[in-house]
């Protein structure tokens, strides 16, 4: 599920443009809704206002999901070292994938997705989502 | 010119307000050429109004406010709030500024321009300054749950704070809303939403398929980049104003470029002009082929989308052979362009708008004599010129609404005045006319950049003055007059000279203006951004009400908004 914000956004239009073509490597379905996606892809940056409707958007995911962080705004708060901008997904949700860049060039997005596929494949640890306490400022939504 | 106007100015509003009220008026020119006038803050409303009555201004273009808390000197109170106007007939642009103590009001101008409403909650909220009778004075770009005025000098500029929810539903107070009796569901539309361009949220109640009231949520995307660009050197704001209206970068850099070398008093060669002029109209090119291919996919049509994205990864080769980057290119500096362009470059500029050309015939195969998208856009969002004046609309949608205002033809800068090209002008404003308004645009920005590319002026590509601009790679490391200069521009930066500036440019969504202040240091005592879309956008609830569902995705997307502008 493309969770495109700002100039990522543009740039993951480019990488499932024909162009750079994502279809390629198996992520044709792009699914607007939470529901019915496993993959989340961050790209943009996420502002503090932003960041408890992420989270809803993450928890509304079903198991088995997984979480790109595509970009530098994303992966740590890129160079907006301000009052409104979360530094970094990391914070609120479990990451699987940071691709850095600003904004990453779509070669990146692609081995950044490639690098998921086959640490799904190889069955790779994942002890950040094991981990991953929800945070407590956010309130749950109910 | 602008000593006569102001003058004028003076002798009409001496005979308008009496005599110990007009002693305290100041009026003057500044040293680039801005008129400005000065009023205490309890004559701002019967000022305004006279202006606007009068027929002397139609446009007010940009409120803000400034912060001298560390600048007091000459001054009595804290904050400045700073008006822009503008007159489509004259062209003439005049600042009225007025001075606000701390927990002092001044007055509201939205009973005389209702376009002040947002501009007036964004300076609410970024510095804490009430305006008085503003119908709905509430912060807009930072979250409920914000203390503090982010903006004003004594905030530390990373001190985050974290918010915990999203606000419910809301609606500003209108007193003559009556819910009796009506069957109302409430609708909320993003701010994650494909439709949704990424980080606008739209607050509806709707009866059936209509739109009875509407409201929409600004600021998912406010990356504070005019405190940025407080804390950084003038050269590190310009990657900031890429990241602006991301979809056409080199634009936003040209506009703050030109407004920082306007106040230095300095004038690029005329090869740097060239350049700014081919990479100004590419990025027109490619930003209306983000709006006219998102606005296409909201309402269904796949293909033109993927048409136009060939195109764009044409120009952003294009945009890659001459700085590495594609998206968010920090091509200009100020005094100039980065670097020369390689050879062959124009050239290929050249080849490039032919198959564009192509592409864009490719496009009016596609969509204008298209049955579906006729009905689906035709009498959608139509707006009168009046009214869009009146909530300061610039750009391709003012355009549509048949006003002819293009501050290319108007208030030329570059060389734009000695090209030929023409500007496309619709009838009703809806969003049929914003697509072909668009539509001809590209194809006059195409012919902008083959006259342009076909005679590029030999040159240099910077100024080469010193306290301006970094010397060659190879005196820094070859002499140490270079290393010396190189090292005090790093460090100390340079330095316009104390004074204030409003400068425009004419970007893809309108006019694009930039106000900055410097106090002689090396970085932007305040910048401010006059972004082209957060005006049309404050019209939006006004133009959805009343309509159906399936119109506000339509008007949504002709309206080109872009997060990064809309929020900064």
């Amino acid at each position: 599920m493309p969770y495109g914000t700002a100039c990522c956004g543009i740039e993951f239009m480019s990488v499932m443009g024909p162009k750079y073509d994502i279809a390629r490597f198996g992520a044709e379905v792009v699914r607007f809704s939470p529901r019915q996606a496993d993959l989340l892809i961050v790209a943009g940056t996420i502002t503090e206002k932003m960041a408890p409707i992420l989270l809803h958007i993450y928890e509304q995911m079903l198991e088995p999901k997984f979480v790109i962080s595509m970009g530098a705004c994303a992966s740590s708060g890129g160079f907006y070292r301000a009052y409104h901008v979360l530094q970094g997904i990391d914070r609120i949700i479990p990451v699987d994938v940071f691709v850095p860049g600003c904004p990453p060039a779509p070669e990146a997005v692609m081995d950044g997705v490639m690098v998921l596929q086959r640490m799904i494949a190889e069955n790779h640890p994942r002890p950040w989502v094991k981990n991953w306490k929800r945070p407590a400022w956010i309130k749950p939504v109910g | 010119m602008s000593m006569q106007n102001l003058e004028n100015l003076k002798a009409e509003l001496s005979s308008f307000v009496s005599k110990e009220r007009f002693d305290s008026f100041k009026f003057y020119v500044t040293p680039v050429g801005d008129d400005v006038l000065e009023v205490p803050k309890e004559d701002i409303v019967p000022v305004v109004r006279f202006l606007r009555e009068s027929g002397k201004f139609d446009f007010l273009m940009d409120v803000c406010g400034a912060d001298y808390l560390n600048n007091m000197q000459g001054r009595q109170k804290r904050f400045d709030v700073v008006y822009h106007f503008f007159s489509s007939r004259t062209y003439q642009r005049l600042r009225v500024k007025a001075q606000v103590g701390e927990n002092e009001r001044i007055d509201s101008i939205t009973s005389v321009w209702k376009c002040a409403n947002w501009f007036e909650r964004e300076t609410y909220d970024m510095f804490g300054i009430e305006f008085a009778n503003h119908p709905y004075l509430t912060r807009l770009l930072c979250h409920h749950e914000f203390v503090g005025h982010p903006l004003r000098k004594d905030y530390v500029a990373d001190q985050q704070q974290h918010c915990s929810s999203a606000l419910p539903l809301h609606f500003p107070p209108d007193p003559n809303w009556n819910p009796e009796g009506r069957s109302l569901v409430p609708l909320n539309i993003g701010p994650s939403h494909p439709a949704t361009h990424g980080t606008l949220r739209i607050m509806a109640e709707i009866e059936g398929e209509t739109i009875a009231r509407a409201n929409v949520e600004l600021g998912y995307l406010h990356r504070c980049f005019e405190k940025m660009a407080e804390t950084h050197p003038y050269n590190q704001v310009i990657p900031y104003t890429d990241r602006l209206n991301y979809c056409s970068a080199p634009m936003n850099n040209i506009g703050y470029c030109k407004t920082v070398e306007r106040l230095l008093g300095v004038e690029i060669p005329p090869k740097a002009q060239a350049m700014r002029i081919i990479l100004a109209e590419l990025s027109r090119i490619i930003d209306h082929f983000v709006c006219i291919g998102a606005n296409a996919v909201d309402l269904g049509a796949l293909s033109t989308f993927f048409y136009l994205f060939t195109y764009r990864e044409m120009v952003y080769s294009l945009f890659e052979k001459l700085c590495g980057a594609r998206l968010t290119v920090s091509l200009t500096r100020v005094g100039g362009m980065a670097q020369d362009a390689p050879p062959g470059w124009f050239d290929e500029v050249l080849e490039v708008c032919k198959k564009i050309r192509a592409g864009i015939d490719d496009l009016e195969r596609l969509l204008s004599g298209n049955k579906i998208w006729i009905q689906r856009t035709q009498g959608v969002g139509a707006i009168s010129a009046e009214d869009a004046i009146a909530w300061g609309y610039t750009g391709p949608c003012l355009r549509a609404a048949g006003v002819n205002l293009d501050l290319r033809k108007v208030q030329p800068y570059y060389f734009y005045d000695q090209l030929d090209f023409d500007v496309p002008i619709g009838s009703t404003g809806d969003v049929y006319d914003r697509y072909l308004v668009r539509v001809a645009e590209m194809r006059e920005s195409l012919k902008i950049i083959e006259q342009v590319a076909k005679n590029v002026p030999e040159g240099d590509y910077t100024v080469r003055d010193k306290g301006v601009v970094l010397p060659e790679k190879k005196d820094v490391y070859g002499n140490i007059e270079g290393l010396m200069n190189h090292f005090m521009l790093i460090i100390k930066g340079l330095r316009p000279p104390v004074g204030e500036i409003y400068d425009v440019t004419e970007a893809a969504n309108g006019e694009l203006g930039f106000y900055l202040v410097s106090d002689g240091s090396g970085r932007p005592y305040r910048l401010h951004v006059r972004p082209p879309c957060f005006a049309i956008y404050q019209s939006f609830p006004e133009q959805i009400t009343g309509g159906l569902v399936a119109d506000v995705i339509a008007i949504l997307g002709s309206m080109n908004l872009i997060g990064g502008e809309l929020d900064r």
